[in-house]
C-alpha cells in the first residue's frame, strides 16, 4: 500500500466563512472511500482543494500555523509533474466539457491524451449507456453528460480517481454499472477511489471506508465494518417518577461512560452513541429501574448520530 | 450459488456472507473439497466491493472451513466429523440463548419456555 494523498491542516474560507478547518486527510493505495457529509459541508470543495483546483487559504497571522499542505503521489499538488497528473480522474458535478465538441470528437481528443486508454471499455460503455456519439456535448441531458464525464474518467483507469456525487443524475441501470466499474478499478490494489455521495446504500456495497465530513473537518475516517461493528446506539429509559434533577445527574453519569461520543435527552430517554472497543459495564451507571436497548445502527443512522 | 445480502443492514456485509456460507458449509450444502466462487466473481455479482468477500473468506479460512489451494482459489476443508458436529451445535446453542433472551424479556420463566418447548417438539415430531 503507498500512500496516494496526503492532506495536512487544509483551511478553506468562502468570505467570512470557513469552511474548512485545519483538515488532515490520508488516502492509500487499495482505499474505495465514500465521502459524506450534509449540504454544504464542503465535500465538493475538499475534492478540489485536494486536486489544486481551488487555492486554500493562507496562513494568517493570528493562526500562525504553516500553510496546508497537500501532497499527490508525493508531489505538492500545485505543481504536479504530467506524469502524476495522467495518473488522476476527477469527475465534477456539472460538466466542464467544450459543449460544441461532438461528444465522438471529445472521446477522440481525450483518448490521444491517455497512453492507458482502453478502447473496448469505451465503446462497452457508450453503447450500454446509449450515448449518442454524434450530440453535440453542450446538448445532452444533465445525466447523459455525467455519463459522458464517467467515460472520460474511467477509461483511462486512473490510479486515483476522484467522482464527486456520481451518481446523483444516473438512471438506475447506470448507477449499478458504474458500481461494477468502480468494483473493477477497486480489484487491483494500486487504485484508490474516492467518491461523495448521500446514497448510503451504494456506498455501503462499494466502499471499503467512509469519510464524514462535518463542521470543517474530517470527524470519523474508518472502515466501514469496523464503523458497522463499534458504533451503537444506547437508549436508556430511566422511571418516569424521576425528577428533573435526577435526569440531568443521570444523564451526566452516563456521558461519563468510557468512549461516549454523543449524548442527548428526550424527556426521560437519554440516547448515547457509544464507541464500542470493548463490552462496557453500562449496569454500574445506571440508575433502579432503568430500561437499556442496544440498537444496531445502519450507516444512514450512523451519519445521522455523528452529524446531528 | 446466491447470496443475499443486505447493504444497508447494521450487520456488516462480509459477517452476513460469512454466516450464509458458514451455514451451507455445516449443512453440507457446500461439501468438502468442493471450490467457493472467486471473490470476483462474487463481488461482480452482488456488486460489493471484491475486499469485503475476501475477507470473508480469510475469515471463514482462519476459522478452518475453507482451504486456500495456490491458483485455484478456495475449497471447501475436510474436517473430522466431531468438528463439525460441534460448530453446528454452536450455531444452535447461538440461537437458543437469543431465544432465551427475547422470552426473558416477553415476561416468560425458564420453566413456561422449557414447557413450550417440549409442547412445539412434540408437535413437530407428530407429523
Amino acid at each position: 500500500m503507498t500512500q496516494v494523498v496526503q492532506i495536512k491542516n487544509l483551511s478553506k474560507s468562502f468570505g467570512s466563512t470557513r469552511l474548512l478547518k485545519n483538515l488532515d486527510w490520508e488516502i492509500q493505495s487499495g482505499d474505495v472511500i465514500g465521502l459524506l457529509g450534509k449540504n454544504g459541508s464542503g465535500k465538493s470543495t475538499l475534492l478540489s482543494c485536494l486536486l489544486g483546483l481551488h487555492p486554500t487559504d493562507n496562513a494568517t497571522e493570528e493562526s500562525s500555523q504553516n500553510d496546508s499542505e497537500i501532497s499527490l503521489f508525493d508531489e505538492p499538488n500545485r505543481d504536479l509533474s504530467p506524469i502524476v497528473r495522467e495518473k488522476l480522474g476527477y469527475v465534477p458535478q456539472t460538466c466542464s466539457e467544450v459543449p460544441w465538441m461532438t461528444v465522438r470528437q471529445t472521446l477522440d481528443f481525450r483518448a490521444q491524451c491517455y497512453p492507458t486508454w482502453n478502447k473496448e471499455r469505451e465503446s462497452k460503455l457508450c453503447s450500454h449507456w446509449q450515448l449518442n456519439l454524434d450530440a453535440r456535448v453542450g446538448d445532452l441531458s444533465v445525466g447523459q453528460a455525467q455519463k459522458l464525464m464517467l467515460i472520460l474518467a474511467l477509461c483511462y483507469s486512473p490510479d486515483l480517481l476522484i467522482l464527486d456525487e456520481p451518481a446523483a443524475s444516473l438512471d438506475p441501470s447506470a448507477r449499478r454499472e458504474l458500481m461494477t466499474e468502480i468494483i473493477e478499478l477497486a480489484s487491483d490494489n494500486n487504485k484508490a477511489v474516492v467518491f461523495s455521495t448521500h446514497i448510503t446504500s451504494d456506498l455501503e456495497r462499494i466502499a471499503n471506508k467512509v469519510a464524514i465530513l462535518n463542521e470543517g473537518k474530517i470527524q470519523c475516517f474508518m472502515p466501514l465494518d469496523d464503523l458497522k461493528e463499534t458504533i451503537t446506539k444506547l437508549v436508556v429509559e430511566l422511571p418516569c417518577t424521576n425528577s428533573e434533577e435526577e435526569l440531568v445527574t443521570e444523564s451526566k453519569k452516563l456521558l461519563n461512560l468510557p468512549n461516549c461520543i454523543k449524548q442527548y435527552r428526550q424527556g426521560n430517554e437519554i440516547t448515547c452513541i457509544i464507541e464500542k472497543h470493548s463490552a462496557i459495564n453500562i449496569d454500574a451507571v445506571l440508575p433502579e429501574g432503568a430500561n437499556v436497548q442496544d440498537v444496531a445502527l445502519s450507516l444512514e443512522d450512523i451519519f445521522v448520530e455523528l452529524t446531528r | 450459488m446466491n447470496f443475499t445480502i443486505s447493504p444497508s443492514s447494521g450487520v456488516p456485509i462480509y459477517r452476513q456472507m460469512y454466516e450464509q456460507l458458514e451455514k451451507r458449509i455445516l449443512s453440507g450444502q457446500l461439501s468438502a473439497g468442493e471450490f467457493v466462487p472467486s471473490v470476483r466473481s462474487i463481488a461482480t455479482k452482488l456488486q460489493v466491493n471484491p475486499m469485503t468477500i475476501s475477507k470473508t473468506y480469510s475469515l471463514l479460512e482462519e476459522r478452518g472451513y475453507l482451504v486456500r489451494v495456490r491458483g485455484k482459489g478456495m475449497q471447501v476443508a475436510v474436517r473430522e466429523n466431531h468438528d463439525v458436529s460441534n460448530d453446528r451445535q454452536k450455531l444452535i446453542v447461538a440461537q437458543i440463548s437469543s431465544l432465551i433472551e427475547e422470552s426473558q424479556q416477553l415476561g416468560m420463566t425458564i420453566p413456561e419456555l422449557k414447557q413450550l418447548m417440549l409442547d412445539v417438539l412434540a408437535k413437530e415430531g407428530a407429523k
